[in-house]
């Protein structure tokens, strides 16, 4: 009984592992194909819209928002080039120096919300009275 | 021995399929920042009140551009010594660099925060 189990259960991890795998294969291409038809066909208004990716609230480009998405992608590729390059691959420990590059980049993003928040003019007060009609005579 | 062998092509589809994937996510956006189909505008310029070109901006700007290089330099250095059998790591940055993008940062923000500042006196 024990033995056919231990017979099983790595033909079980197989089937379980290619399902997930394949999955998010299928998941991958569909966040592709829809990032392209989203951001590409504006008029279907379908998909993801990449429009806005790195843009405040405003319409501007937020530099902070362009170098958090810069170091992202060049960390994650690197890590990915590293993992897949050892026999067998591993994955390696995350130094702190590239911590600290993305803490540095994250905090000033923050930092630099904040402040533009305190330039925004306050939100009119709904419980004020309103202004008298003058083309109105009665109170 | 069937099932070894099934978990190694795995292995192996699962790193191509990881790799396949974020090559298709950054090319995708990179084409779309050069189509011009993701918003760039006003990069270089203040968010606070005036829009007028701040050269803060583009030093921080540079300063990325210049650290990635560096770090993509010492990356390929070290896929280097992997595949000749010794040790895969990811690089370590130097604490100047950090210190030099720190600084970059706090002159960007100090800018940022002195426009704020006079808007609201104004």
């Amino acid at each position: 009984m024990s033995s056919n189990l231990n017979q099983l259960l790595p033909v079980l991890g197989l089937i379980v592992g290619s399902l997930i795998t394949i999955f998010i294969a299928v998941l991958e291409v569909f966040i592709l194909v829809f990032i392209w038809d989203g951001t590409w066909n504006k008029k279907n208004h379908r998909g993801i819209n990449l429009e806005k990716l790195i843009s405040e609230s405003s319409g501007d480009a937020s530099l902070a928002r362009f170098q958090l998405m810069i170091f992202t992608f060049v960390i994650s590729m690197s890590l990915v080039l590293i993992i897949t390059s050892g026999q067998p691959p591993n994955f390696p420990s995350i130094p702190d120096q590239i911590l600290g590059l993305l803490g540095i980049s994250s905090s000033s993003y923050v930092l630099g919300k904040a402040l533009q928040t305190q330039i925004k003019p306050p939100p009119p007060d709904s419980s004020a009275a309103p202004p008298p009609d003058p083309t109105n005579p009665d109170p | 021995m069937d099932i070894l062998a099934n978990l190694g092509c795995l292995s192996k589809f699962i790193q191509f399929e990881i790799w396949l994937f974020l090559v298709g996510l950054m090319s995708s956006v990179f084409f779309l920042l050069l189509k011009k189909k993701i918003n760039l505008s006003g990069l270089l310029f203040s968010s606070t009140g005036d829009r007028v070109y701040t050269p803060e901006r583009l030093q921080v700007l540079l300063l990325t551009l210049i650290l990635v290089v560096v770090y993509l330099v010492q990356v390929r250095q070290n896929l280097v010594i992997c595949n000749a059998g010794g040790k895969c790591a990811l690089p370590n940055i130097r604490t100047e660099y950090l210190f030099i993008l720190g600084g970059s940062h706090f002159i960007y923000l100090w800018s940022k925060l002195t426009s704020v500042i006079k808007t609201r006196r104004s």
